[in-house]
């Protein structure tokens, strides 16, 4: 009897399923972050008497949520890799390979990917450290870090930029396989990548420099809808500058 | 939420558009019947579910004859003197799929020209 599973497309099988668990580990954690944990510290500063929770939570919870957070990014992002890798190879030719619908709606998905796991582990994870060490020195007896809460500030715009571009991220990375669009296979690869870039760049400035309501994304509203919005215009760029 | 509702409204209604969108084709034989479960069930990971469209690896494949289909399901090969409509090895083997061969072919044939 011959197992599908000990074959090539068996080999990446695998590393596709620990790379659903690890990203679902990490988006699930990112979504927590963004839809539920944001809105309850508002909720928690705005009640004196309940106002000290947030210290608490700082330091016991959020430490637990961000070593699941950071370490499901990097599986994702390792296995992601390893799964282009193995598969990318089997078409015999980059030209081949780029000239299918897959690598176009793909490529874009992981260069999303890979800017969001970037964010995860230079950004969100240093400055969130600092919020920690900051809420210990206080349960201690001591001040707060005077960059603690710059720092929150800078964790909390990547972190909702993520989720702005965790949207398209999926959509793509499931429409690869399932919604296969019509290439033309001399399209113009540079083009393409120019202008995902050139969108990408903007985006990951305003992620770095900017604010959220530049981008209409300070509510969680603002920010499903952006999502929705950033997809629709990937999606169209892709189907013209493939054509 | 009224903007929650318009916007998600919207997005919802995008598949009901899409659904008078049909594919134009006669009634299926079992024959036929049978080889489009063993198509969108084992091809269109790769290959368009529409077959006459090309799929986000594989190209298109209707009209294809029973010697192409036989040569790339059971052996992974090319009837000699084909000239293939991409270039790429990645096709995985399929022999297992070799007794669906004629149904497949049956529907890849099914469409009108």
């Amino acid at each position: 009897m011959n197992l599908a599973l000990f074959t090539h497309e068996g080999l990446q099988m695998i590393f596709r399923y620990i790379h659903y668990f690890a990203g679902v580990i990490w988006i699930g954690m990112l979504y927590y972050f963004n839809f539920v944990q944001g809105e309850w510290f508002k909720e928690l500063d705005a009640d004196e008497k309940i106002k000290s929770s947030r210290g608490v939570a700082v330091r016991t919870l959020v430490p637990r949520a961000l070593a699941w957070f950071r370490y499901g990014a990097l599986f994702t992002f390792i296995t992601g890799v390893i799964i282009l890798g193995i598969k990318g190879p089997a078409f015999g030719g980059m030209k081949e390979m780029m000239s299918t619908s897959w690598w176009a709606l793909i490529g874009v998905g992981a260069a999303f990917g890979t800017i969001m796991f970037l964010n995860v582990w230079l950004v969100i994870w240093p400055n969130q450290k600092i919020v920690i060490a900051s809420a210990k020195q206080v349960a201690e007896g001591g001040a707060a870090l005077p960059e603690a809460a710059g720092a929150a500030a800078k964790a909390g715009l990547a972190s909702r930029h993520n989720t702005l571009f965790s949207m398209p991220m999926l959509f793509l990375m499931g429409a690869a396989s399932h919604l296969p669009i019509q290439v033309n296979p001399d399209y113009n690869g540079w083009r393409l990548a120019i202008v995902i870039a050139a969108i990408m760049a903007a985006l990951e400035f305003n992620a770095l420099k900017g604010k959220t309501d530049n981008l209409k994304i300070t509510s969680i509203m603002g920010v499903t809808h952006m999502g929705v919005v950033l997809t629709a215009i990937l999606y169209v760029l892709i189907e013209v500058l493939t054509k | 939420m009224k903007s929650f509702s318009i916007f998600w409204g919207a997005l919802l209604v995008l598949p009901l558009l899409t659904a008078c969108n049909k594919e134009n084709q006669r009634p299926l034989t079992a024959l036929e019947k049978q080889g489009k479960a063993s198509y969108m069930s084992n091809c269109i990971a790769c290959h368009n579910p529409d077959p006459r469209l090309a799929g986000s690896i594989g190209p298109d494949v209707a009209f294809s004859s029973l010697e192409l289909l036989t040569a790339r399901i059971k052996y992974k090969s090319y009837p000699a003197g084909y000239k293939p409509k991409r270039e790429t090895a990645i096709m995985p083997d399929l022999s297992m799929l070799e007794k669906d061969i004629p149904a497949i072919h049956a529907y890849l044939n099914s469409f009108a020209k």
